[in-house]
């Protein structure tokens, strides 16, 4: 995954895993392997899609690059300088530059302050002294989002969740962030809001040149906003194409199945593939997608597939990938 | 769609409101649907339309107070639930009408195992050996693709997955063989390829057990997938309703069109969105006329005082919508 | 920079639909009046504070206009509402408002006065008890919640010793061993300090100083578990009986017996406020831990916890009472509500008015703490508030 540009964001090889503590004492006993070992390059003024199911780790990313989990290995590079290694209080300049939106708009908002003590915060980390100061940068954020000025003295149990979802990105922005990262940012929120909270994140990514990485488990919503999407399994990056290549040439089995799965709008009556999910015992040493593979074969059983390039900047992890010739349309890339 | 015999559920002009401190909330005001046999029928809405109200007023699990069932009837197989005794009620729920609901993990009792829990649907409702019921259930857990069921029955609820867990729902609610379903947004807190797996589900088991499912969501998509017959909800009341192939391919109402434009999908890459503005209302301070003219851009001023009429574009299709009705009646004159 | 958001993703926040603006504190202020119960609790809170604080000035000085302690051994266990007799009594040990209301003890002493005198006593009991319950139980619950997956290395366990090890000394009057040990123990911690900022490993001999022994949480919480082992009425007997008889000690023997409700309790909810997204955003923010807990987290934590100072205060008061009818509490001739009680028992059936004065105010007292608590206690619960 080599580009000329150098990439805003550069995570190469991120581990997180959790203990698991089991027993009377508590001793530690196995470990989930929440991120293992992911690789993501998000370029400047980009969105980049991360895309899995529940529990495959894509939140756990997002909080392993915005510093707020310790990463168990792997580096993660902010505009070509090592971030892992500094510690709280050299990163602290950095969070100024990443800054990250949540799922629920509910909790992410401190029930007892008033927006304008929210979005304050984050203005005064930017530095802005002096309370007019501070109070016009406030309203100037607010006015960004589409939040009414008059919003500002009223407490979050007041609004509705896509103005709730405002205040959050006010926050995120107060601090002038070049990245952010989108942690599901419209799946708690209502269809007719959803299309609204889009437009605004596309929006001040076309005003303010901002970076995205677009966390979702919605296909239809990455394939809208992203241009370059990652799908994850369990951990692990399976397959990492520009969007337009991944939605029309999918490649990796998990993707196939995710895609099939999504209900169309387009497609009255549409029959889902009920797969009633295989009971095979996922294997121990093998491609992790292996006991959920319809081609398994016994290379997968054996060893972890290795990331493979199958046109332009396409890779998957799989060791069918050569075979089934994905990107066949484009086999000498785009790029 | 003319087989009034045929017709399982009927709710007709139900008004559900919520009194409470301060103003009155009409959660649901003035809902008419139907629901015949063997049928799908998808309510579809945001949070806060009334669709789930609609539902447990129909079961009777609305708590009154603060509920109220202000106006209206709702009657299965052509008896008034309204007025039936509660033990009649009882009688009826779980054998007759059973419900699905949203959250898989919390309406699943976490100290007993899942067995017990269909067994007990099972005995609420008829009286059986042991033996039968243990039967029963293997059944149930089999129907509802649960794989080797003998090994499943005593494990707890934390045991299995998300999607298991609502087929162990399901399993529940087929456990007395109902006419009718009520699944409320049943596949909204699964990921997408377990709710395929639902749906597929639901859709086989429709076939082979002749139900009818009352299904509500707010996913556009899944209601394609799934339904029969849309009705669309908004502020309340049914804004429009049609078969599935006429709400997707030809929308009426400016509510249900802008929802299908507002869908982010792949081919709408590069172009701008289309979204809804403002957001929607608190249901105790909905505006006066017609629910969503702040938001809608075909308004007139005649919106803002006039609650609207269902106009009837036939072939069952029904939009709450006078002005685009007007419209389209004047544009076909001037092609005539 | 200046940006705005297309006119067509603008809210329309339109101030008619929706309801009117209101503070959590003003919510919590409405749901409170519509609780009766509570209010009525609140009131009568608020009456005894009043008394109190009257109670203190009328019978307290050096020529108090109620003066509990003016015996009058010819008027003795006279019933309530009884008129002095004016001939045997010189002018100055007439009661000031002309009759006993609530009659006289064995000593002739005036009943309403001891009562007034008694009730700030029980106040004060209840606030500071609780008040320094709570201060220890924010403190170390909010360390357990906030910082209690941290290590306690061994070179913290070293330091401590070392400070503590120089305390003694200082007071066995050993002043320079002593203050060697402290500089000792602060260059250590400094030095430590300056080599965490340089994130260099240690040298091999001193790597047993940043060895892990045990979490934070688990010292606090077993702390707590020990502390909850102990029958703290006996605990506090014997203490007391160690102790010179005296209010203040009484205080802060019962607030340091009974923190440990509040730490638990102040761990819970910081536990979950801490996994808060609101939290992981102002940590994102790169806000200080300090501002976190403070701005943040606490004001959410506060609410419930103040319920249960409301419910302790009651408790506290219970056991000072118990105390001092046991004997054990504030020493005569200073009255308060036990130690009245306790003298009336002997006279319980020719003058039931000394028992049952106190009995009664105690039990209204600690009623409508228990009330206003319990209100509280519904009102602040989020699944009450959300129904609106």
């Amino acid at each position: 995954m080599i580009s000329k540009v150098t990439p805003l964001l550069r995570v190469e090889a991120l581990k997180k895993y959790f203990p698991v503590r089991r027993g009377f004492l508590q001793q530690v006993g196995g470990c989930v392997r929440a991120v293992d070992g992911v690789d993501l390059e998000i370029q400047p003024k980009q969105t980049l899609g991360l895309v899995g199911e529940s529990g495959c780790g894509k939140s756990t990313v997002a909080r392993l690059i915005m510093r707020l989990l310790t990463p168990d290995g792997g580096t993660v590079r902010f505009d070509g300088r090592e971030i892992t290694v500094l510690n709280e209080r050299a990163f602290k300049p950095l969070r100024k530059q990443i800054q990250m939106i949540f799922q629920d708009p509910y909790s992410s908002l401190n029930p007892r302050m008033t927006v304008a003590q929210t979005i304050s915060d984050g203005v005064r980390m930017a530095g802005i002294k002096g309370k007019s100061d501070q109070r016009k940068r406030i309203r100037q954020l607010l006015e960004m989002v589409g939040m009414p000025v008059a919003s500002a003295g009223r407490y979050p149990h007041e609004f509705s969740g896509g103005q709730r979802q405002r205040v959050g990105i006010a926050r995120a922005l107060s601090v002038s962030p070049q990245l952010i990262l989108c942690d599901e940012p419209i799946s708690a929120l209502d269809v007719s809001i959803q299309a609204q909270i889009i437009n605004l994140l596309k929006d001040l990514q076309a005003e303010l040149g901002l970076s995205y990485l677009f966390i979702s488990h919605d296909l239809n919503v990455v394939s809208y906003i992203c241009d370059h999407v990652c799908v994850m399994y369990r951990g692990r990056i399976v397959e990492s194409a520009p969007a337009s290549d991944l939605f029309d040439h999918p490649c990796h089995p998990y993707t196939l199945r995710l895609l099939a799965a999504v209900p169309e709008t387009t497609e009255v009556g549409w029959s889902p593939q009920v797969g009633a999910g295989s009971q095979r015992a996922p294997l121990p040493d093998g491609c992790a997608f292996g006991d959920q593979c319809p081609d398994c074969h016994d290379d997968c059983v054996i060893e972890p597939p290795a990331m493979v390039r199958v046109g332009g900047q396409h890779y998957v992890r799989c060791w069918n990938a050569t075979r089934r010739q994905c990107s066949a349309a484009d086999p000498e890339g785009r790029h | 769609m003319g087989r009034s015999n045929d017709i399982l559920l009927a709710v007709e002009n139900l008004k559900v409101h919520f009194t409470g401190d301060g103003p009155v909330a009409r959660a649901v005001d003035g809902m008419d649907f139907q629901i015949h046999r063997r049928e799908t029928v998808c309510i579809v809405g945001e949070s806060g339309c009334g669709k789930t109200v609609t539902a447990l007023a129909i079961l009777g699990l609305l708590k009154q107070p603060p509920a109220i069932i202000a106006d209206g009837r709702i009657t299965f197989d052509g008896r008034s639930l309204l007025d039936m005794p509660a033990a009649e009620l009882r009688a009826l729920r779980g054998k007759r009408i059973a419900m699905v609901f949203q959250e898989p993990m919390t309406s699943l009792n976490p100290v007993f195992p899942i067995g017990d829990q269909i067994g007990e649907a099972v005995l609420a409702h008829e009286r059986v050996s042991e033996v039968a019921v243990r039967r029963r259930v293997n059944q149930l857990l089999d129907d509802v693709g649960i794989v080797d069921p003998q090994r499943r029955l005593g494990d707890y609820p934390h045991q299995l997955s998300g999607g298991q867990r609502q087929r162990v729902m399901i399993a529940m609610a087929l456990a007395c063989e109902p006419d009718l379903i009520i699944a409320d947004e049943p596949t909204t807190a699964l990921d997408v390829t377990v709710q395929a797996q639902i749906l597929g589900l639901l859709k086989k088991l429709k076939q082979e057990k002749n139900m009818a499912i009352q299904y509500i969501t707010h996913d556009l998509g899944v209601v394609a997938a799934i339904a029969d017959q849309v009705y669309v909800m908004y502020a309340g009341v049914v804004v429009e309703q049609g078969t599935t192939g006429i709400i997707f391919g030809n929308a009426r109402h400016p509510y249900t069109v802008a929802l299908l434009n507002a869908l982010p999908t792949k081919k709408k890459r590069g172009r701008r969105l289309y979204s809804i503005p403002g957001s929607v209302p608190h249901p105790a301070y909905r505006p006066m006329g017609c629910p969503f003219h702040p938001r809608c851009e075909y308004c007139e001023p005649s919106c803002q005082n006039a609650f609207p009429a269902l106009c009837d574009y036939g072939k069952g299709h029904h939009a709450r919508c006078p002005i685009l009705f007007a419209a389209r009646g004047r544009a076909e004159e001037t092609r005539a | 920079m200046a940006t705005t958001a297309n006119p067509v993703d603008r809210m329309g926040t339109d101030e008619t639909h929706m309801p009117p603006s209101r503070s959590p504190w003003a919510e919590t202020w409405h749901l409170l009046c519509k609780n009766r119960m509570a209010l009525t609790g609140l009131v009568i809170f608020l009456v005894f504070f009043g008394v109190a604080v009257a109670g203190l000035t009328v019978t307290s000085g050096k020529d108090p206009i109620l003066d509990p302690a003016r015996v009058r051994l010819q008027e003795k266990l006279r019933p309530p509402f009884s008129a002095p007799k004016t001939d045997s009594l010189r002018s100055e040990e007439l009661p000031a408002l002309g009759i006993y209301i609530l009659g006289t003890d064995d000593l002739g002493r005036d009943v309403f006065a001891r009562m007034l005198q008694g009730a700030w006593v029980s106040l004060t009991v209840g606030f500071v008890a609780v008040g320094i319950a709570v201060g220890i139980g924010i403190l170390l619950g909010g360390i357990s919640g906030y910082y209690g997956r941290q290590y306690i290395q061994s070179g913290h366990i070293l330091f401590w010793l070392l400070l503590v090890l120089a305390i003694v000394l200082a007071f066995q009057k050993i002043l320079s061993a002593a203050a060697v040990l402290l500089i000792v123990a602060i260059a250590g911690w400094l030095w430590k300090k300056r080599h965490d900022r340089r994130v260099s490993p240690l040298p091999v001999c001193l790597k047993w100083i940043a060895l892990p022994t045990m979490q934070v949480d688990t010292l606090i919480m077993r702390a707590v578990d020990i502390m909850l082992c102990f029958p703290s009425f006996f605990l506090i007997l014997t203490v007391v009986a160690l102790l010179p008889p005296s209010i203040y000690n009484i205080m802060v023997i019962i607030g340091l017996t009974s923190w440990m409700g509040t730490t638990r309790f102040v761990r819970a909810e910081f536990l979950s406020l801490r996994e808060q997204d609101f939290v992981a955003a102002a940590r994102a923010l790169g806000i200080s831990d300090t501002r976190i807990i403070f701005r943040h987290i606490m004001p959410n934590a506060v609410a419930p916890v103040l319920v249960s100072a409301t419910l302790g205060i009651a408790s506290a008061m219970l056991t000072e009472a118990g105390l001092s009818f046991l004997g054990f509490g504030v020493p005569p001739p200073h009255a308060t509500w036990g130690n009245i009680l306790s003298d009336g028992k002997a006279f319980i059936f020719d003058a039931p008015w000394l028992t049952f004065a106190p009995g009664v105010a105690i039990l209204i007292v600690v009623l409508a703490f228990n009330l206003f608590g319990e209100g509280m206690r519904d009102i602040l619960n989020p699944k009450l508030r959300e129904r609106n």
